[in-house]
């Protein structure tokens, strides 16, 4: 393996961005390289004196911070926080769907009596024609000539 | 009877977001305050800058959705609050005072003794970054002082991982030429 990507890994060691198992095979390396053992010996000297360089929070500006914030005025609750804006819209959808299934029920129930009507009269009306159709005098149909037609059988 | 129980949910509500806030606080501080301080080199200024964040972090509480983007939306925050100092000119140094390491290598600046104590080596870890590239600085702080991951350190400088990897690989060099010797 070569000294770039030992070097790589022993970077991401020490940034904890390792991933499982790269350790083992890390310090495995290191074994057999002078290079990369020199490299990980100088970060982690780097490293300790860095993590020594990190200051604490200071006490005052925590005090200061949280003093501040409690201070602050008590934010009056619009009607976009106060609300649930989603289930208010669901609501309002659930709403004019029931009106509008509503509208259409009345509207079929309209539609629906005027057909029966209609049918009803219709039938009526079929039934008046059928009387007025039988109530006509008989027909007797007659032939124009009398003669007579005759078979005769071609033996 | 209505009202008094909108005021209980109002004071419920409150608590709720102090409480809240402290845990984020506590969580939280001492890396922004790392961040901020270092790339600014200014204790003032950067306690007013902290103070600033989490002021508004308080405030802008329950419009932020996701609770895991906390960490990104302070260092956002926080880190346009330095750039937009910087645009102010209060903190040209933190560029002026960058030169090239390639340039600073040819002079032989330090006569430090290599026996130097801790504070001193820290003191010159703190000289070295404030001379290093702020974009590379930037990704060191953050990584160092701030413990953010490659990812959250490329989306909030928006890079990629490889450089800021290649940028943490360069403060090293750096650092490891200037300050190893001194190093027991």
């Amino acid at each position: 393996m070569d000294e770039k990507k030992i070097i790589e890994l022993i970077d991401m060691y020490f940034d904890g961005e390792l991933k499982k198992g790269g350790e083992s095979f890390l310090f495995t390396q290191l074994a057999g390289s002078t290079e990369g053992r020199k490299y990980f010996r100088q970060i982690s000297r780097i490293m300790s004196v860095v993590e020594e360089s990190a200051e604490e929070f200071p006490e005052e500006l925590d005090e200061r911070i949280l003093r501040s914030v409690s201070r602050l005025p008590q934010k009056k609750a619009g009607f976009f926080r106060k609300h649930n804006i989603p289930a208010i819209i669901s609501y309002a959808v659930v709403l004019i769907m029931l009106l509008i299934s509503g509208y259409i029920l009345v509207q079929i129930n309209y539609y629906r009596a005027r057909i029966e009507d209609l049918s009803g009269r219709m039938e009526r009306q079929s039934e008046t024609i059928e009387m007025l159709y039988n109530s006509l005098p008989g027909v007797e149909v007659r032939a124009a000539s009398g003669n007579e037609i005759i078979i005769k059988p071609s033996l | 009877m209505h009202l008094s129980a909108e005021c209980g949910n109002n004071l419920n509500r409150e608590n709720n977001q102090i409480i809240e806030f402290t845990l984020l606080f506590n969580k939280y501080k001492k890396r922004l305050y790392n961040y901020v301080l270092k790339m600014c080199s200014d204790r003032m200024l950067s306690d007013d800058i902290v103070q600033d964040v989490f002021l508004k972090l308080y405030k802008n509480l329950d419009l932020i959705v996701s609770r895991e983007s906390i960490l990104f939306w302070l260092f956002k925050s926080a880190r346009n609050e330095l750039y937009g100092l910087y645009r102010n000119t209060k903190l040209q140094k933190l560029y002026i005072q960058t030169e090239d390491f390639d340039e600073l290598e040819k002079e032989d600046i330090y006569s430090l003794p290599d026996d130097i104590e801790l504070k001193d080596l820290k003191e010159l870890v703190m000289k070295e970054l404030d001379k290093i590239n702020p974009d590379q600085k930037e990704a060191f702080i953050l990584k160092e002082y701030s413990g953010l991951s490659y990812r959250e350190i490329a989306s909030l400088t928006g890079s990629d991982e490889e450089l800021v990897k290649s940028r943490l690989y360069k403060v090293r060099q750096k650092l490891i030429k200037r300050i190893s010797k001194h190093v027991q």
